[in-house]
């Protein structure tokens, strides 16, 4: 369950990242294949880490990248779903590339609230004038 | 509005993960952050290993379980410089973890400090401690597959060690598939076959030796 480990390092990055005052909205991670990351486990320990922070009600938006794998025949790289996918080529022993990254993408910031709604209110002074 | 940042998850442990590794390398020792499964033989193979070197080499054992001194009990029957790091719920070691236990070990005693991580393949992989070098431990009788299974530990490790050759009589291990995986994940990372009940460790006591020496030089 390194998931838990993760979304609490999250909270404390963002935390770095936050203006004071702003609410965030959504958090986006990208993270690398080799990792290991089980995307529900991690919306499940990012529900438990933002609990009573000022991150709660936020939303994880958790992208977990594709393999890239590397052709030894043809020396091509390619995206694939699974590792040691085999190449188009007809290649069997495709190699995996990186695919370790764990990156904190972006933070969305909720908008300001708006001017009051009843804007046809005028002043009682204006009366008088 | 969007804020781009484009950081590493993982700053502030990587950062204290530095501050470890600087007061590893000033104080002159070699360290290794041991990983594996719960059961491949971590444990073992650090007693066989401070029996070998016993007046040859100054080790010093952090080890990390959920819970229980037993390892480093087992271990303290060989060495002095060994702490016990329990991460109540956390599968793995974390850098802030470490710097406490580097906190209650003399480095100055030492040439080599192995940290025994978390019975576990995968998730302490992606935690910098501080340490030089990853050593994955794999035992053959957990399957020829866990290499293809698990390939971070493959791709981060410097030497991979597949421990329990004693039993490759009573057990099906495809040892060719199995360096096949390791060499398709990572080819610059070297396999080492030993059984740590047995004693077969000469390899592995060989490179140990050998970082040492270099460290010095």
């Amino acid at each position: 369950m390194h998931e838990f480990s993760i979304a609490t390092a999250l909270v404390d990055l963002v935390k770095q990242h936050c203006p004071p005052g702003e609410k965030v909205e959504r958090v986006s991670v990208s993270a690398g294949p080799m990792r290991g990351i089980e995307p529900s486990a991690m919306q499940w320990a990012w529900e438990a880490a933002i609990d009573e922070t000022f991150l709660e009600g936020s939303e994880l938006d958790l992208k977990i990248e594709l393999w890239q794998m590397r052709c030894p025949a043809c020396k091509k790289i390619f995206a694939a779903k699974n590792m040691f996918e085999p190449c188009e080529c007809g290649c069997e022993t495709t190699s995996p590339v990186e695919g370790n990254e764990l990156k904190l993408i972006s933070l969305t910031l909720a908008d300001p609230p708006g001017p009051p709604e009843n804007t046809s209110w005028t002043s009682p002074l204006s009366k008088t004038c | 509005m969007d804020i781009p940042i484009v950081e590493n998850v993982l700053k502030l442990n990587d950062e204290v993960a530095q501050i470890n590794r600087a007061k590893i390398r000033d104080a002159g020792v070699f360290c290794i952050d041991m990983i594996g499964s719960p059961g491949c033989g971590k444990t073992a193979l650090l007693e066989t290993t401070l029996k070998h070197l016993a007046g040859q080499l100054r080790i010093g054992v952090l080890v990390g379980d959920l819970t229980t001194t037993r390892d480093a009990q087992r271990i303290a029957q060989w060495c002095s410089d060994v702490v016990q790091i329990n991460t109540g719920k956390g599968c793995h070691l974390d850098a802030n973890q470490v710097r406490q236990g580097l906190e209650q070990i003399d480095l100055a005693n030492l040439d080599i400090l192995v940290i025994e991580n978390v019975g576990n393949l995968i998730c302490p992989v992606g935690f910098d401690l501080g340490q030089n070098v990853k050593v994955g431990v794999f035992s053959i009788a957990e399957g020829d597959d866990k290499a293809a299974k698990h390939p971070y530990i493959v791709q981060e490790a410097e030497l991979l060690l597949l421990n329990k050759m004693d039993l490759k009589p009573y057990v099906s291990f495809d040892l060719r598939q199995f360096r096949e995986d390791i060499d398709r994940i990572n080819s610059d990372v070297q396999l080492m076959e030993i059984s740590a009940t047995e004693g077969w460790i000469a390899d592995w006591v060989q490179w140990l030796s050998r970082q040492v020496v270099s460290k010095v030089s």
